[in-house]
């Protein structure tokens, strides 16, 4: 080690310097990219369905909706963008962000890009807090409540997912560092406790408990409402205000829980903000559509291929990319085979399980 | 305490944990400008030490002090950047670029986006470590003893351009590396003491402990047994007692010491022939 700087560094400097300042640069546009492609897939979505509406009744309906009388919209397309697939697309788009965001901070906080919130059991336990609201309270009930039904569902879906995610964490960290195999296998467990619980539930339910129970497992962002909608965008709202001002530290927990605090991080503050921030995201999203799986898992890959691990601006990425392209997913499975419509998770399972398995071939050597 | 100086200061600390303690009523000194040598067997409490020294574990008796002023009660940032500690593991499984892994250094110092400031002074550092061509590498594909020097250059861009003052910590830096790369990675401890630091290293290799220490301890079940210049802490005897192996010092050239470690159920008739000081009994 020299103890002066060397020259040659001096020389070089400005045009590394430069290099740096170009690469950093060409991320910032990259984020904009996602948004971009987010805005995109949404009109995409608005679109398109059981009836075409064309790219100016889209935009006049959603002007027209906040009060401006432009365009050419008639009464019926605009009935049909505000009621029907406004609150739908606005779901997916939310479902898809929160998923992908609890996403991007499991895997940032477990230390594995394998970390998805439905492969660690954190889907399962917000799953298994809904259902038993759903089937303990009755449906119907549930139904003339409204609004407030949904907040409560939600709030159980959390209370599930909360406990999972910080029984996973417990288990699966020894001595501030990771243990995949450990969190994966503890995962499992808990997977299938969860879903004996939610077994008996089943058991308990009638006939019409079943039929709701059975299609929201499978997923779905159909039939929505907008207050529906409202409570899955403040769940995600709140998310991101616990899980952003976790990115610098997110950075430094992948090295490990030392280096956190070394670099002058409260371990204890940002553990808990991210075990917050990630089950409230998940719980929010599976009270909302159910189980999606995979999307958690295969959206933070993506973003980082293109925005690298940075969270500062992976989480932004992960969010838009997520929403756009569940919106996207929506829109395949009410088209593809109309007028019926498939389960949501049918299209993500069918994209993400292979993806899956290929980030595992391809890791094989690297992890455990 | 009334003497205010730079100095990071350990007194009868004590940790216990699960039942039983693993350090034990430990005192220790790091003044500026010397590289401390920690050698002892696995489990004597060097990492220990290491983490009460940074604030990681306090101390269940006894206090930590950073120029005379309580170490638990200093702001994390504050301590940030005057504390560096290079821990055994850094596991990253995530494809983040090396420059990235060092500018995380800057987070003791500057939270927000990074200015050019950032970044002179991670381009120094990876030049000080000779990793600046690394830059743009992905750091899991890295090797051994590249990984390494990333992370010292994490730790100098944390303490930023000026170390004096500052106390680095070591935890076993050299463990993984080949031959070159450990003279390489000492020497950086101590050019990180000519510039004004306090450089305290854990080593299980003692002849590098004295080749490159100005000061060694020596730990054992949790107790510092013996603290001072290399030849004394580090004198045959100490050994023999610390390790339960036989050890003898060996004059290579006038001057130049070399400490030949036996196993301890070897009888005499196989002892070497280099030319010996004598075994200190």
């Amino acid at each position: 080690m020299n103890k002066s700087p060397s020259a040659a560094l001096d020389r070089s400097l400005p045009e590394l310097l430069e290099t740096w300042r170009v690469r950093a640069r060409r991320n910032s546009l990259l984020l904009v990219t996602t948004g971009v492609f987010a805005l995109l897939c949404t009109l995409l979505a608005l679109r398109f369905g059981a009836m075409a509406i064309d790219t100016a009744a889209v935009l006049s309906s959603l002007v027209k909706s906040i009060g401006l009388d432009v365009g050419s919209a008639t009464t019926l397309e605009y009935e049909v963008i505000t009621a029907i697939r406004g609150p739908r697309v606005a779901r997916g788009f939310l479902v898809g962000a929160s998923l992908s965001l609890a996403g991007a901070a499991m895997q940032g906080m477990f230390r594995i890009p394998l970390a998805d919130p439905g492969l660690i059991g954190v889907s399962a336990g917000a799953g298994a807090g809904a259902a038993a609201m759903i089937i303990l309270f009755d449906v119907a009930a549930l139904a003339l409540l409204g609004p407030l039904a949904w907040l409560g569902v939600s709030i159980a879906a959390f209370a599930g997912g909360l406990g999972a995610t910080a029984l996973v964490y417990a288990i699966g960290t020894v001595g501030g560092q990771s243990r995949i195999a450990i969190m994966l296998l503890a995962g499992i467990a808990l997977s299938s406790v969860v879903g004996a619980f939610t077994g008996f539930l089943v058991f308990l339910a009638d006939d019409a408990q079943l039929r709701t129970l059975t299609f929201w497992t499978l997923g779905s962002v159909g039939d929505a409402s907008w207050s529906m909608v409202a409570v899955a965008a403040i769940g995600l709202g709140l998310s991101v205000s616990l899980l952003y001002p976790c990115r610098y530290a997110l950075n430094v927990w992948l090295l490990g829980e030392r280096q956190v605090h070394q670099l002058g991080f409260s371990v204890r503050r940002t553990r808990r903000l991210l075990i917050a921030g990630a089950a409230l995201a998940v719980s929010l999203a599976v009270a909302v559509a159910g189980v999606v799986s995979f999307v958690g898992l295969v959206i933070p890959h993506i973003a980082r291929l293109l925005v690298g691990s940075d969270h500062e601006r992976l989480f932004p990425a992960t969010l838009l990319l997520g929403g756009g392209l569940l919106v996207l997913a929506d829109l395949v499975a009410r088209t593809i085979a109309a007028p019926a419509e498939m389960p949501l998770s049918v299209i993500t399972a069918l994209i993400g399980g292979p993806f899956f398995l290929f980030l595992i071939v391809r890791n094989r050597a690297s992890w455990m | 305490m009334d003497v205010r100086r730079t100095s990071l200061h350990a007194h009868a600390a004590t940790v216990n944990r699960g039942g039983r303690s693993i350090l034990r009523g430990a005192s220790i000194e790091l003044d500026p400008g010397e590289v401390v040598g920690g050698g002892g067997p696995i489990g004597a409490g060097k990492s220990t030490l290491i983490d009460v020294l940074s604030a990681g574990t306090a101390p269940d008796t006894g206090r930590v002090e950073l120029d005379g002023r309580s170490l638990a009660t200093y702001p994390d940032l504050e301590r940030a950047q005057r504390i560096a500690v290079l821990p055994q593991t850094s596991s990253l499984a995530f494809p983040m670029q090396v420059l990235d892994v060092v500018l995380l250094g800057r987070l003791a110092r500057s939270r927000g986006p990074v200015r050019d400031h950032d970044r002179v002074i991670a381009a120094r550092s990876m030049d000080a470590l000779d990793v600046l061509h690394l830059e743009a590498r992905t750091y899991p594909t890295l090797s051994g003893g590249e990984k390494q020097r990333v992370q010292i250059a994490r730790i100098m861009t944390q303490l930023g351009e000026d170390v004096s003052g500052c106390f680095v910590l070591f935890d076993e830096p050299i463990a993984g590396l080949d031959v070159a790369q450990q003279f390489r990675c000492l020497e950086v401890a101590r050019a990180l003491a000519e510039q004004g630091a306090s450089v305290l290293v854990s080593l299980h290799d003692l002849n590098l402990a004295m080749v490159y220490t100005d000061r060694a301890i020596l730990m054992n079940r949790g107790h510092i047994v013996a603290d001072g210049s290399p030849g004394s802490a580090l004198a045959p005897n100490n050994i023999e007692t610390v390790f339960e192996v036989r050890a003898y010092r060996a004059e290579l050239s006038p001057g130049v010491f070399h400490l030949v470690l036996q196993h301890s159920t070897l009888d005499d008739s196989e002892e070497n022939s280099l030319s010996q000081e004598g075994r200190h009994d």
